[in-house]
């Protein structure tokens, strides 16, 4: 896959995301607290997509990669940690859900801890991306 | 590791971005190699020496890190 069709892929999976969201709230009869954080989590994820595809279209047009050997080793450290986080997350879903149970908080379903874990994850990977990028090494 | 990528630069009077479009990286990557926060593949350090027609020991240097 060249880089153009992967920056047109990323464009099309953030439409795509954001179609979803417009979807889910226009199905939704009322929404709570909870499906206000899986309204916000997937916006949040969709801009930062698109702060890696513009920067990504100006190296393109500048005649520079679109990734090299720094971004790709800053994408798996990345990765690596989420893949950490992700783990959390999950056992932090079970966590909440026995404290919303014993306090009387909204409880999250099968679906919203799926949602948690995927967009979560997705969140804290751009995160990391992003601070490592900024800092500079890799080690 | 610390680097005279800069140094070089200079001498051929080419900018970040000459030299990352002549190695097939990211200007940033340079960026970081100049300030000795990233240190480069073997491949890539020899094309930055190649395209700055000096050698990898004229342009890089180690010191012990404790």
């Amino acid at each position: 896959m060249n880089e153009i069709n992967k920056i047109v892929a990323s464009a099309g999976i953030g439409t795509l995301v954001l179609l979803g969201v417009i979807f889910y709230m226009l199905g939704s009869e009322n929404i709570d607290v909870l499906d206000l954080g899986l309204i916000i989590l997937p916006i949040i994820l969709v801009i930062g997509v698109m702060f890696i595809l513009k920067d990504r279209v100006s190296n393109l047009r500048a005649g520079l990669p679109v990734e090299d050997e720094r971004a790709k080793k800053l994408g798996w450290k990345a990765g690596a940690y989420s893949y950490f986080a992700t783990i959390w997350l999950a056992v932090g879903s079970m966590w909440y859900n026995i404290f919303a149970e014993n306090y009387g908080f909204p409880m999250l379903n099968i679906e919203g801890v799926i949602a948690v874990i995927v967009l979560g994850s997705g969140i804290i990977w751009m995160t990391l991306f992003f601070i490592f990028t900024r800092k500079g090494d890799v080690e | 590791m610390k680097s005279r990528i800069k140094e070089f630069r200079a001498r051929y009077d080419m900018t970040q971005e000459d030299l990352a479009k002549i190695v097939g990286v990211r200007r940033e990557t340079i960026l970081f190699i100049e300030k000795g926060k990233y240190n480069p593949s073997l491949k890539l350090a020899y094309d930055i020496a190649q395209a700055l027609q000096t050698t990898l020991n004229e342009l890089y240097s180690f010191e012990d890190e404790v």
